[in-house]
């Protein structure tokens, strides 16, 4: 009697393999595009028309960003207690000076968590006669996607936000950047 | 005679099957359908509109906390924007846009269904789809297995290891 022919079985394990490793190469493909958690300082507004700022200042007068087309402006956030605010404002009243004379460029400051009491002393004994706005800030502060104060925003003179500093600014750097992007 | 109500037997027997397994899907389902339904609906004003569609976001300064969590001041100012929005009349969807377009996708615990980022909805799904036929596919071949019946060329080669044993 012959014996037979052994069959052979078809395997599964391969088709399973194969299965397995296509979802994982899906998922690593999908890690390798996304952006990640923390994308630093970069923010989603860079080269996108900047968000309206407008209110009145500490001195009562009424400011509008968009009437300042035709010259750099730094949007500053910043809060009376926050330490790295009180470090950069020497160094944002010195650039603040140095621009007035050139004309190209100016400050808005826009309190961030604060009470406008607090803000109008700590301008008085810090000095800086840029504009700040007090009042209904937080809406704002959203538009510019802000976290954490301090954090800055260079406006060019199209309106345009090309650049965004946290952790507060140096005089030096602001102008190295200016000159970058003009 | 015999043949023919065994026969029956198996139809009954594997209709009785197909019924349980219907049955069994159609509970999976209404327990899904369940689980998803909100019964927490009902007349809501914006409070809780918003506070409810603030837990969709990460609050971006903290760890593991959504904007409804949070206590921080930017989470804060971002749920009163949130209120003042469906205050506006604003649809939940347009919010969910303005807070992506200021401070990118990271923020959205919810990922968006198309590019790249969709096949976070589509992975999962093609995974159960392929799993249930790679399962289908076993079954049916263990059950072919359960009805082979032995040959008369098995019943010799049995009948021939006896005689030499």
């Amino acid at each position: 009697m012959s014996t037979p022919p052994v069959e052979r079985k078809p395997r599964l394990a391969p088709y399973a393999a194969l299965g397995a490793a296509v979802v994982l190469g899906l998922f690593v493909a999908l890690l390798a595009t996304s952006k990640g958690g923390s994308d630093g300082p970069r923010s989603a507004l860079i080269d996108k028309a900047a968000p309206a700022v407008s209110g009145t200042d500490l001195r009562g007068n009424a400011y509008d960003l968009d009437t300042l087309r035709g010259r750099w402006v730094v949007v500053n956030f910043f809060s009376t207690t926050c330490v790295p605010c009180q470090l950069e404002h020497p160094e944002l009243e010195k650039w603040a000076s140095e621009h007035e004379k050139t004309g190209d460029a100016s400050i808005v400051s826009v309190t961030f968590d604060d009470r406008p009491s607090a803000v109008k002393d700590f301008f008085e004994q810090n000095g800086g006669d840029w504009p700040v706005l007090l009042e209904n800030t937080g809406p704002i502060a959203i538009a510019y996607g802000v976290v954490a104060v301090p954090e800055s925003y260079l406006v060019d003179p199209f309106g345009i936000v090309r650049a965004k500093i946290t952790g507060g600014v140096k005089a030096d750097d602001l102008d190295q950047l200016l000159a970058r992007l003009s | 005679v015999t043949a023919t109500t065994a026969s029956h037997g198996r139809i009954t027997a594997a209709r009785r099957r197909t019924i349980v397994w219907v049955l069994l899907g159609a509970l999976a389902v209404a327990l899904l359908a369940y689980a998803t339904v909100d019964r927490h609906s009902g007349p809501q004003n914006n409070s809780e509109r918003g506070y409810a569609l603030a837990g969709q976001f990460a609050c971006p300064v903290c760890q593991g906390q959504s904007i409804a969590e949070s206590d921080v001041p930017i989470a804060r100012e971002i749920k009163k924007e949130i209120i003042v929005r469906l205050d506006q009349g604003q649809t939940e969807s347009q919010i969910r846009q303005y807070l992506v377009d200021q401070y990118g996708e990271n923020i959205d615990y919810k990922p968006r269904a198309t590019g790249v980022a969709g096949l976070v909805w589509v992975i999962p799904v093609v995974a159960v789809v392929v799993a249930l036929a790679g399962l289908a596919a076993v079954f049916r071949k263990w059950r072919k297995e359960e009805h082979v019946a032995a040959t008369d060329d098995d019943r010799a080669l049995v009948a021939q290891a006896r005689g030499h044993s």
